[in-house]
């Protein structure tokens, strides 16, 4: 198979990834986040925990965590937030590493209260539209 | 050193199989578990079975299993205070385990210092060649050129392999059978090497006829105490991935089983080590054998050594790491019986062992006496694309080698996997195979006699 048709299969193929070659030689591939196959892919679990009572929220409304450990938030209701923007804190390992908003909006709810445990993909904040 | 502590909360780095069975040794000794777990394996086994659990990242293994900070956080916000890294993904990295005693978290598996002893090839081969372990004959490092590589050659005997020390995947490599032909092969190898590395460096090693790979279990705890399990004869395996595992080996004399495994222990007490470890040899046709390396952590195949002398590898793992002596000395170890493993992998051995993920749309396995499955999945279940083909293993135990096929070959018709290929049917003709039969067969055996006559 020629690389141009062997790259439209892998395109439209149920997998996200892909090595390709022998011992010593090997070529990893990786779709982008959000290609066809993540909508399409029957076996791919959904990569986000389920949001349970927030399901009808927008996704673009939340940010969510990325790290684990004690999160100490530093926004407030009602302010507003630029992607920049740092909200808290998440301590691990002795450590506080700053957590940025990713996206921008003003702050409707907080649903960490300061210093409770977060593993990867929590909900940190709900955002108020300004997309 | 000699501090005794107990675990009341051990964090499991693992997924799948392996992650399942410490968690069922861990609840036999009243001991809480927390599994962490990528977004993609939410639903899966472990994750169901501990009594708490922690998500730390995306489906892909580097940025999950092999996430260090958010592993330690984990232990962190639950309150762990020990870490069994299981095989694969953080087992055999010194640096984290350097990193949990800065947090005081104990790990399960040997000091750091151990792990990067036996992680580097040739500085193992030092190690062992110190402590008089018998090491593959060849030369000490590089030779300068091909007279001084003639020389070590006649020394070691043919055939001989010359190897790149920049090596991989097959280039710069050669087997040279007889004298005539060394310095033609020599030359042409090291003009390869030095095209493909950029370095022309090469070492030469006798090359060992059909081996047989023969590895040694054992343990030892914190006090300078070590003992073996007997060996495993792991010799059915293709590209160096094992496939079948039995023990005790077949086709070896008493003798050599014996001084096998008291090399086994003296490599481990050489570099004073604890915890579960395992030493591999390669054995030749004359039943000499030679260090290949350590595995210092739990193996895939050490169920096999459960069955044949009835201890909990991962308890006893357990116990070594909270500071107690082994609960066994040497003697007291009694070997019952045969016990041959199967490796149960998504992978289709008629198109090349190309891995087969997907749901199992029916999955039935077999049961009844001296048979154990360890495995993670049920049927609607899916074989997950990013790690890897794994769907479990099948151990048989019986009295003897020729009951176990007998029960071994019993299972493996019961055993049923669709929509998914597997690797049954290639154990089924394993078993019927008069070379596997007779016991006396090398690494080879796999791929020239069982898959060429596909």
């Amino acid at each position: 198979m020629d690389m141009e048709a062997f790259l439209k299969e892998f395109s439209q193929s149920r997998y996200d990834t892909v090595t390709v070659g022998t011992d010593g030689a090997e070529v990893y591939l990786r779709k982008a986040p959000g290609s066809l196959s993540q909508i399409a892919d029957p076996i791919r679990p959904s990569s986000e925990p389920a949001p349970s009572a927030l399901d009808s929220v927008d996704e673009r409304k939340l940010i969510k965590a990325t790290r684990v450990g004690l999160f100490y938030p530093r926004v407030k209701v009602g302010d507003t937030l630029e992607e920049n923007f740092i909200i808290g804190q998440i301590r691990a390992m002795n450590i506080m590493h700053e957590i940025k908003a990713g996206k921008a909006g003003v702050v409707q709810k907080i649903l960490i209260s300061s210093g409770d445990a977060v593993e990867y993909g929590d909900l940190l904040l709900e955002l108020e539209g300004q997309a | 050193m000699s501090e005794v502590r107990s675990f009341k909360k051990i964090l499991i780095a693992n997924r799948g199989e392996i992650a399942v069975r410490i968690i069922r040794t861990c609840k036999e000794m009243g001991i809480q578990t927390v599994a962490v777990y990528s977004t993609a394996d939410k639903d899966s086994l472990h994750v169901r079975l501990a009594d708490e659990s922690v998500c730390v990242g995306p489906a892909l293994g580097r940025d999950s299993y092999l996430n260090v900070q958010n592993i330690i956080a984990s232990a962190e916000i639950t309150g762990a205070d020990a870490i069994h890294p299981g095989y694969g993904f953080l087992s055999e990295r010194a640096e984290f385990v350097e990193i949990l005693q800065s947090c005081e978290i104990a790990f399960i598996g040997p000091d750091p210092y151990a792990i990067s002893k036996m992680g580097d090839k040739s500085e193992a081969r030092k190690t062992m060649m110190a402590a008089k372990v018998p090491t593959v004959p060849g030369s000490e490092g590089i030779v300068a050129n091909p007279k001084d590589g003639l020389e070590v050659a006649r020394k070691c005997g043919f055939p001989v392999m010359i190897k790149a020390t920049a090596g991989g995947g097959g280039r710069g490599m050669r087997l040279v059978r007889t004298e005539a032909e060394f310095t033609e092969l020599f030359e042409t190898a090291s003009q390869e090497a030095l095209s493909a590395f950029g370095n022309g460096g090469l070492y030469v090693e006798k090359f060992i006829v059909e081996p047989r790979h023969i590895e040694v279990q054992v343990l030892g705890d914190k006090h300078g105490n070590v003992i073996h399990l007997g060996e495993r004869n792991c010799s059915v395996q293709r590209r160096n991935q094992k496939l079948i595992e039995e023990s005790p080996s077949p086709g070896i004399s008493e003798k050599l089983r014996q001084r096998i495994c008291e090399a086994g222990v003296l490599v481990a007490k050489s570099i004073g080590y604890h915890n579960a470890g395992t030493v591999e040899f390669l054995v030749d046709k004359d039943e000499n054998f030679y260090f290949m390396e350590m595995n210092t952590r739990l193996q895939v195949e050490h169920p096999v050594t459960e069955m044949v002398t009835g201890f909990d590898l991962v308890r006893e793992q357990i116990r070594v790491a909270e500071g107690h002596r082994l609960s066994i000395s040497q003697e007291s170890v009694r070997f019952s019986g045969h016990s041959i493993e199967f490796r149960i992998n998504a992978e289709d051995p008629d198109q090349d062992f190309l891995p087969s993920p997907g749901k199992i749309e029916r999955l039935v396995y077999p049961g009844g006496l001296g048979v154990r499955i360890d495995s993670f999945v049920s049927a609607g279940d899916s074989i997950l694309p990013f790690y890897d083909s794994m769907v479990g293993k099948l151990i048989v135990h019986a009295e003897n080698r020729e009951a176990c096929i007998k029960r071994a070959k019993r299972a493996l018709a019961e055993f049923e996997i669709r929509g998914i290929a597997s690797t049954v049917k290639l154990h089924q003709k394993v078993l019927e195979s008069s070379g596997f039969q007779g016991g006396r067969f090398s690494t080879a055996f796999l791929t020239n006699e069982i898959l060429k006559t596909e």
